[in-house]
């Protein structure tokens, strides 16, 4: 159950006849509590508007929060339940990392340290006169790894890079 | 870039052909991209009833089917045709180099078309809305994409 103000609670599962369970079912709201996050690099320094988004894997999946971290690299996540989350960080630059399973505590902040990003180096031409083309757009098709994902729509895929004028060095 | 994944790339860039990469890893030597020229069908619908219009026009839809490893997916456009004296040109793109389905969906019968990826560019591709040789096999089609 979910409601503004009140961390997420979660009952069941239920078996037939379920609507009768559910009218019997005391869902009790609490508070919940609050925690931080703090995002750093490898070398301890803040990882700034890097993107979070935690949620309860469920069933169902639930979104506690999708945010940013402020300049100091850090987070708050407000209204936390009982249930352990799953939290995502996408950040420009660094490895996206995702946490499964997690249980913050109010007491500190959570530490987790971003590793840099893999760089592959590339040119585009034109087949029919081997110039390089500025402005060519490289998007985020698909992702088979640790994390799947797909994109059907490539004007709207994740744009990853896009080319200069100029062919770098071989 | 993470490590151990693999991945999948649109390259597109205006005025020229489209790509889509596959099985880049980081950490691979330089890439080095070579675009074609943009590819285009280009065609007409024929014996269009003005039955089969709504509000004067018809709906030409065409798509593409991506896919890596196990995992499958279309991209789908849709073009307002306007008949004029029973037929209307198209042109559908710019596409990728992979066959396109190109159709029109008129009440239970669907009229499509499959262009390979070495045919590509096209020009003088017709969609015959009064022909039914392939309807049924046609309707199959339509039916199967209902149903995915």
């Amino acid at each position: 159950m979910v409601s503004p103000g009140y961390a997420t609670a979660f009952g069941g599962p239920f078996t037939p006849p379920i609507q009768q369970k559910l009218d019997a079912f005391p869902f009790i709201l609490g508070r919940g509590f609050n925690a931080s996050m703090a995002i750093v690099d490898e070398e301890g320094k803040p990882v700034a508007a890097a993107a979070l988004k935690a949620y309860y894997p469920g069933p169902p999946v639930v979104v506690l929060s999708e945010t940013t971290t402020d300049t100091a690299g850090l987070v708050t996540f407000a209204h936390i339940g009982s249930a352990p989350l799953n939290i995502l960080v996408h950040a420009n630059g660094y490895q996206s990392d995702e946490i499964q399973g997690i249980r913050l505590n109010t007491s500190q902040p959570y530490r987790w340290v971003l590793r840099k990003g893999l760089i592959l180096h590339g040119a585009v031409t034109a087949a029919a006169t081997g110039q390089p083309i500025f402005g060519a757009t490289i998007r985020l098709a698909g992702l088979l790894g640790p994390y799947n994902e797909t994109y059907s729509d490539p004007p709207n895929a994740p744009l990853l890079a896009t080319t200069d004028a100029h062919l770098a060095p071989q | 870039m993470l490590p151990n994944s693999r991945y999948f790339l649109f390259v597109e860039a205006p005025g020229h052909g489209s790509l889509m990469l596959d099985n880049i890893k980081p950490g691979q030597p330089r890439l080095n991209v070579a675009l074609g020229p943009e590819l285009y069908v280009r065609g007409k619908v024929i014996h269009i009833d003005p039955s089969a219009t709504r509000e004067g026009v018809i709906h030409l839809g065409y798509y593409q089917n991506f896919q890596f490893d196990n995992n499958g997916f279309a991209t789908g456009w849709d073009l307002v045709l306007t008949p004029k004296n029973g037929e209307a040109d198209f042109v559908t793109g710019p596409l990728y180099p992979l066959p396109v389905d190109i159709g029109v969906d008129i009440g239970a019968h669907d009229h499509w078309i499959k262009i390979d990826s070495k045919d590509l560019p096209k020009s003088g591709a017709i969609i015959d809305l009064a022909a039914d040789p392939a309807g049924a096999n046609n309707q199959k089609q339509a039916d199967a994409r209902k149903v995915n």
